[in-house]
């Protein structure tokens, strides 16, 4: 396992980390992924998809979505399709699942309970 | 880089009359309202959550459809769902086409001319100069919709948009659009701006079948 570097996005309450872990490079974000968090959280989906084929995003410890939050996820997830990456989003809590659920992110998206690896 | 409302005016533009065409007429003026409210959220003004809107940055954008929208925003902290501004940009339907009609005519995509009608009515027509960037928006629609890659934000905009204003029949067959209804009913559910927009026509379309019901 590798040190996780960690990003934090200034002007927001969100916190970006990864590792590599049995050949998964896990995207952990946590707080909040709303509009002033939103670029910082596609660059790093976007620079990921160049560092591994496999990618799981890890939010069991995001508290909060916005529109503009899952639009960065798509465009993560679109970027990993480009290149080919498998791409998975996992571990939604009870708050960002409803979204999910209400948007149908879902049906573009794949989402699991917990960490492949 | 066209609006979300200039492509939506775009594709929807009958050169022959200068007006939108569109096969579910009341419905075009909260389309608009949408295309306004997505090119707010796409020049990072608001935010929205799943039901309501947050205003950022009330700086202008300099596109003077958006900016308006911004500044009615800026007077309304109260006024906190997108359902609700989707209601009331729905009024501003004329205004939002025909600022979006003036762009694409300084942009030199469409051409404003106005002749007389029995010499009395003036009549404004909009004939396209430069075709492709028509051609481009109806393009990325059929590509949006036909493929199964994960769409670009601004394309899941874009056919929610088209969907809501009954354009889609201007782009696909109806065989198509059949063979699509649910990757289309996918995207149009994606962004709480479309799934307002969707559901003011919806309840628009209640209060008109029970005012007809009435009426008999």
């Amino acid at each position: 396992m590798q040190a996780a570097p960690v990003l934090h996005c200034q002007l927001t309450m969100m916190r970006i980390a990864q590792e590599n872990r049995s050949g998964w490079l896990i995207i952990s974000v946590t707080g909040r992924a709303d509009a002033l968090a939103a670029q910082a959280l596609e660059e790093a989906l976007d620079a990921a998809t160049m560092l591994s084929t496999k990618i799981a995003v890890d939010l069991s410890g995001l508290d909060y979505i916005s529109s503009a939050g899952l639009r960065s996820l798509l465009q993560g997830a679109r970027a990993a399709q480009t290149r080919n990456c498998e791409f998975v989003v996992c571990g939604p809590r009870d708050g960002v699942k409803t979204v999910f659920d209400i948007s149908g992110m879902q049906h573009v998206l794949r989402i699991e309970d917990a960490l492949p690896c | 880089m066209l609006t979300i409302l200039e492509q939506t005016v775009l594709l929807a533009l009958d050169e022959q009359t200068g007006k939108l065409q569109s096969s579910q007429g009341f419905n075009t003026g909260y389309a608009l309202a949408g295309a306004v409210f997505f090119d707010l959220a796409l020049a990072k003004k608001i935010d929205t959550g799943t039901d309501t809107v947050q205003l950022l940055n009330t700086t202008p954008s300099g596109h003077a459809a958006s900016d308006f929208c911004l500044a009615e925003m800026a007077k309304r902290p109260d006024k906190t769902t997108v359902r609700a501004w989707i209601e009331e940009f729905m009024q501003y339907g004329e205004f939002l086409e025909d600022t979006a009609l003036q762009g694409l005519v300084a942009r030199g995509i469409l051409r404003h001319e106005t002749s007389t009608m029995l010499w009395i009515i003036d009549v404004e027509r909009f004939p396209m100069v430069d075709d492709k960037p028509r051609q481009d928006v109806k393009l990325r629609l059929v590509e949006t919709i036909l493929s199964d890659e994960i769409p670009a934000a601004e394309d899941v905009m874009l056919v929610s948009i088209a969907e809501a204003s009954g354009l889609l029949n201007a782009v696909l067959s109806q065989q198509e659009l059949d063979g699509r209804q649910e990757r289309i009913r996918v995207l149009c559910n994606l962004e709480s701006i479309s799934r307002a927009v969707f559901a003011a026509i919806r309840e628009l379309d209640l209060h008109i079948r029970s005012a007809v019901m009435t009426s008999y």
